[in-house]
């Protein structure tokens, strides 16, 4: 009988990352049967979310919270999201260095221990000075929108889904592949992982795969002119009392902030904005401004606490 | 910086990757944790220096003996979590000579060898995903090759290691709701 005290944590990590034998998975098996903080143990390894990068805690995941925590990548290894940057750099004939990619995705945390978040996707292809943009809830139309104009697609979606295999438990995106084509009821994509590397999928199993990212897709534009701003939808969020009163003392602050940071670069009060001289009429207190300039900052605050709320997020007032 | 680069680091008390990889990095991780162990308010800093301490007690005894059996961040997730664990039921064992692994009894009676695989049998028949059952079959039964596998399954090794932790997670989870059924 396995005795609990001869399960290391060495062990422990071993047999969740998949690297304990036959002998020790049996072990720890046999050892979760009695042992009740081996049982807990597991319980909150499984259920901590590894990336949870919940600083703050992070709701339950609903039909109505965008996932961007969760990776186009699951494990250490797996680089897919950083592979299908490479492709499309290859694609655009633009130099690169493999190698010199990864490490700079590793090194500024995009390429995280579990994978690449949602929201880090495209992040290389922008610092090689491409303009990407980022925007969930996309349609079909979109996609074939941007093949139009000839601009590179990357989504997320579940890679299980998108092979019609056996669908595993957790449903997530878990996987970035490159849009190449759209007709009729076929998808082509690049997947660095799925040789021969262009595949043809069903729209039906595409459509599936992409919805668990709520449907996210992220766009190398060949031009900034291209550029048309999506900011995400939170007509559906309400917000309570509370928040209201955040609302009030976000705009403030952000009017605060806006001209602390002109007075630094020598602006000053003017009846009348004059760039050359550096004047600016709301360069006075916030309590002072017209309403009109106030519901700027209010409703910017407004939409900024709805996306907390969207993307996850709980805001929780301290005692 | 890699598995290797961050032990020595902490080892070495370096500032850099102290605060950057354990207090940065492992923040959410350690937060989500606490989180899930503690079901009152605790301190956040507070419990991750005690930690930190811990981990570095006896001259870093723990991260010296650290084998690379799983990534550093696995591992800190289960030593993580066995700390606070026992933080809440306010018994710290002090004593940190955790037992290397190559050390410990690795003795087994028959019987239980047997009950062990039967057990693991039901288990896999109860594992709704049949193809995670043949991953750990062969990887973890058989001990077959990664790279032989993921060649047959027609994938790349870096997404069979992908699978091969969603398989394990899959197994224990159905692990842990058959003790939940059976009371076990």
């Amino acid at each position: 009988m396995a005795n609990k005290d001869n399960i290391s944590d060495e062990l422990l990590a071993a047999y969740l990352d998949g690297n304990a034998s036959k002998e020790e998975t049996m072990q720890v098996l046999e050892a979760l049967k009695t042992d009740k903080q081996l049982q807990e143990i597991f319980h909150v390894a499984l259920e901590t979310d590894e990336d949870a990068a919940c600083i703050t805690q992070m709701s339950s995941f609903s039909d109505d919270v965008l996932p961007m925590l969760q990776k186009a990548a699951i494990s250490g290894e797996n680089i897919c999201a950083v592979l299908c940057e490479i492709f499309i750099l290859h694609r655009r004939h633009l130099p690169y260095d493999e190698e010199w990619l990864l490490n700079t995705a590793r090194r500024k945390d995009w390429l995280k221990p579990e994978g690449t978040p949602l929201y880090c996707l495209g992040n290389l292809l922008a610092y090689s000075g491409m303009f990407v943009t980022r925007k969930y809830d996309s349609t079909l139309e979109d996609i074939r929108r941007a093949l139009r104009m000839d601009n590179d697609v990357v989504v997320g979606v579940d890679r299980e889904k998108l092979y019609s295999e056996p669908v595993d438990l957790e449903d997530l995106t878990n996987h970035a592949v490159v849009i190449t084509h759209i007709d009729n009821n076929i998808v082509t994509v690049f997947d660095p992982y799925e040789e021969p590397y262009i595949s043809n999928i069903h729209l039906s199993d595409f459509l599936g795969a992409w919805k668990e990212s709520h449907n996210y897709m992220i766009q190398v534009l060949q031009s900034v002119d291209e550029y048309e701003p999506h900011p995400i939808d939170v007509d559906s969020i309400p917000l309570d009392g509370d928040l209201e009163e955040l609302q009030e003392a976000i705009a403030e602050n952000a009017h605060d902030v806006w001209a602390e940071a002109r007075i630094k670069e020598g602006w000053t009060y003017g009846k009348e904005r004059n760039d050359a001289k550096k004047q600016h009429p709301d360069m006075i207190p916030y309590t002072a401004l017209p309403d009109s300039e106030k519901e700027y900052d209010r409703i910017m605050a407004f939409n900024t606490i709805k996306l907390v709320k969207k993307l996850g997020y709980d805001i929780v007032k301290r005692k | 910086m890699n598995d290797q680069e961050i032990i020595k680091g902490l080892i070495a008390r370096d500032s850099y990757v102290t605060q950057n990889f354990f207090f940065v990095k492992c923040r959410p991780l350690f937060y989500s944790v606490m989180k899930q162990v503690f079901d009152y308010e605790v301190e956040y800093d507070e419990m991750v220096n005690e930690l930190y301490i811990y981990l570095m007690e006896d001259d870093a005894f723990k991260l010296r003996n650290f084998q690379y059996r799983s990534s550093v961040y696995q591992w800190l997730k289960v030593l993580a979590i066995r700390f606070f664990i026992k933080k809440r039921h306010r018994m710290i064992d002090d004593n940190s000579n955790e037992t290397p692994y190559g050390e410990q009894d690795k003795s087994a009676d028959d019987e239980s060898r047997k009950d062990a695989q039967y057990d693991m049998e039901r288990l896999f028949e109860a594992m709704p995903t049949k193809r995670y059952v043949e991953v750990i079959r062969r990887l973890v039964l058989e001990d077959c090759e990664p790279e032989v596998l993921a060649q047959e399954m027609n994938i790349t090794t870096a997404n069979l290691y992908n699978i091969k932790r969603r398989s394990i997670a899959q197994l224990t989870r159905i692990a842990l709701n058959d003790i939940k059924a059976y009371g076990k």
